[in-house]
């Protein structure tokens, strides 16, 4: 049994279909991210897990529990920060960081006191007078603080600087150590592909690719820059390259991941003096897939 | 089961008493700050039944009827029935401002800025949140009851005896709980947070402009007006109670309403 499990979610708002079709499955111990463009449904996704939303049709399961009637006891497991924590402007960071141990009632305060020292907090100042980054950063130790089997992180490094953001990579990195899962909506495709083991793509409501990052890398290309004794002819024919710039012995060009076994067996022949490749980014992937279904994204020339 | 709604009501209780506390702190305190101020004044203003009588006659036009609500009989005027005539129901708007206030920065507020999802996303009942704004202002209401019905009976005039003094304060009390009611239900019915106090506040006015023209009109009309049960308690002379309970159950529909549709609808 899976840890997090949604069946054929659908959610619409009076006539608005925001979750079309959603399939997704989470094992434990695993980072999972949930990428997609703005009004996606990400956030409506990440809400109905948390009981927040009731289905419209589906089914949603947490600890093989249903995430709307069993909320408050899939609670007591869960760790969630928002993207934007705006919080009780009387009340100091440290108030707000014990009441939501005190409520969730597994919380650490050694943990607490440490996390409050790496992130480099003030916890006696009232949470009106904390910057955008500070009040996330509130939001962060109040969830890695306590001691729960599922993270749900929703954009949750928005507004921290980069000091910050990677200690936020070294946190999620420590929970998974002790065997614990993440579920991760971010933008920040770097981070994404820093720390997620499997990958969900979401666009208008509907999943339209998950996998390993591996998986979903056969989708995207794979920079090369040749230099080779013999020049390579016909290299724009060549199956599964494109963009081809060459100057006698020396070219740079762009391979489909899925044939790039076959066009390095085609150049060896050549003799080979250089080869370099960069691998495809997430940023790549998630680019391409918009150009692949047809999105707005315009392709650029060169440079890709 | 059922306990599970309402999982962490006293902890969140707790901190919408933290969040609001000076705003509940102002508010309280310059309503019985002026409701006593007045009392302890009115004695040396109106010094002889000559000065109180003249009072009286002036509040019997229908002019300041429709402002103030009905009369009291002017044989038998005492100061107390000055104080109420200037003040109750104007004291019991500015008490119902105060509820609609802070009943919809605690619900449709927290909710539009996001403190609610994060509440909600802890091992909290799904009503917890709403109960607890709900308690808050109830111990709101109570304490200006207490306090000023108190207040009233130890320090005013001797025409403000302990029952009136007390109902005084426990019909204010009762107005204000009832528009937090009211607030309560907008908060689930209305866009944001801003259509929450503009309706609640629409409502309160038109409550207002009903209650005018009932009370110089028609008595029917204006008992369709919960002020129109507010200015009719007769206090200091007959001291009827009825008001109270009518506002009181007014405000627990409204509420039971509330919680109804948060019990259903999307966070």
């Amino acid at each position: 049994m899976s840890l997090v499990e949604i069946n054929g979610l659908v959610k619409r708002f009076g006539s608005f279909t925001a979750l079309k079709n959603i399939e997704l499955k989470m094992d434990k111990g695993e980072i999972y991210g949930f990428i997609g463009p703005n009004g996606a449904g990400k956030s409506t996704t990440i809400r109905v897990l948390l009981g927040m939303l009731k289905p419209t049709a589906g089914k949603v399961t947490v600890f093989g529990k249903d995430a709307w009637k069993d909320a408050v006891d899939i609670h007591k497991r869960i760790a969630y920060v928002p993207g934007e924590a705006n919080l009780w402007p009387n009340l100091t960071g440290g108030e707000v960081i014990d009441l939501f141990l005190s409520m969730r009632g597994n919380g650490n305060t050694a943990r607490r006191d440490e996390l409050i020292q790496r992130f480099d907090l003030d916890p006696t100042k009232k949470c009106r007078t904390y910057s955008k980054g500070n009040r996330q950063k509130i939001a962060l130790i109040a969830a890695f603080a306590s001691d729960a089997d599922l993270y749900v992180l929703d954009e949750p490094t928005s507004g921290l600087d980069p000091l910050m953001e990677r200690i936020f990579q070294e946190l999620v990195l420590e929970v998974k150590a002790q065997g614990k899962s993440v579920l991760l909506s971010s933008h920040i495709l770097s981070e994404v592909e820093k720390l997620c083991d499997r990958v969900a793509i979401i666009r208008e409501g509907e999943i339209i690719e998950k996998g390993t990052l591996d998986e979903l890398r056969h989708l995207t290309r794979s920079k090369l820059t040749v230099e080779t004794r013999d020049p390579l002819t016909s290299l724009n024919e060549w199956t599964g390259v494109h963009e081809v710039q060459q100057t006698g012995v020396h070219a740079e060009f762009q391979v489909d991941t899925e044939d790039l076994d076959q066009v390095i067996r085609r150049i060896s022949p050549h003799g080979i003096l250089k080869l370099e490749s960069a691998p495809p980014t997430l940023e790549d992937l998630f680019m391409r897939h918009y150009e692949r279904t047809g999105g707005e994204v315009s392709k650029g020339g060169a440079g890709r | 089961m059922k306990s599970h709604l309402f999982k962490g009501t006293g902890r969140i209780t707790r901190l919408l008493f933290r969040q609001n506390r000076l705003e509940i702190l102002l508010w309280v305190t310059g309503i019985i700050g002026v409701t006593l101020a007045a009392a302890l004044a009115f004695p040396e203003v109106y010094r002889t039944q000559e000065d109180i009588l003249g009072f009286a006659v002036t509040v019997q036009n229908p002019a300041m009827v429709a402002m103030i609500g009905p009369a009291y009989p002017l044989k038998g005027y005492t100061i107390a029935m000055i104080l109420a005539a200037e003040l109750l129901l104007f004291t019991a708007i500015a008490v119902a401002v105060m509820n609609i206030l802070l009943v919809s920065s605690s619900t449709r507020l927290d909710e539009e800025e996001g403190r609610l999802e994060m509440i909600r996303a802890l091992p909290v009942g799904r009503l917890a949140y709403l109960s607890a704004s709900i308690l808050m202002i109830t111990a709101v209401n109570v304490s200006v009851f207490l306090l000023l019905g108190a207040g009233l009976a130890v320090l005013g005039h001797e025409s403000m005896m302990t029952e009136g003094s007390f109902l005084y304060g426990a019909v204010l009390a009762a107005t204000g709980l009832f528009f937090a009611g009211v607030t309560a239900l907008s908060a689930q019915l209305a866009e944001s947070s801003r259509g929450t106090k503009g309706l609640s506040l629409g409502l309160l006015i038109l409550a207002y402009a009903v209650r005018a023209v009932g009370d110089v009109q028609s008595d029917t009309l204006s008992l369709l007006s919960p002020l129109g049960w507010t200015v009719r308690t007769n206090v200091f002379l007959e001291n009827d109670w009825w008001p109270i309970g009518a506002l009181v159950s007014g405000a627990a529909l409204f509420a039971l309403l509330a919680f109804y549709l948060n019990k259903k609808r999307d966070m």
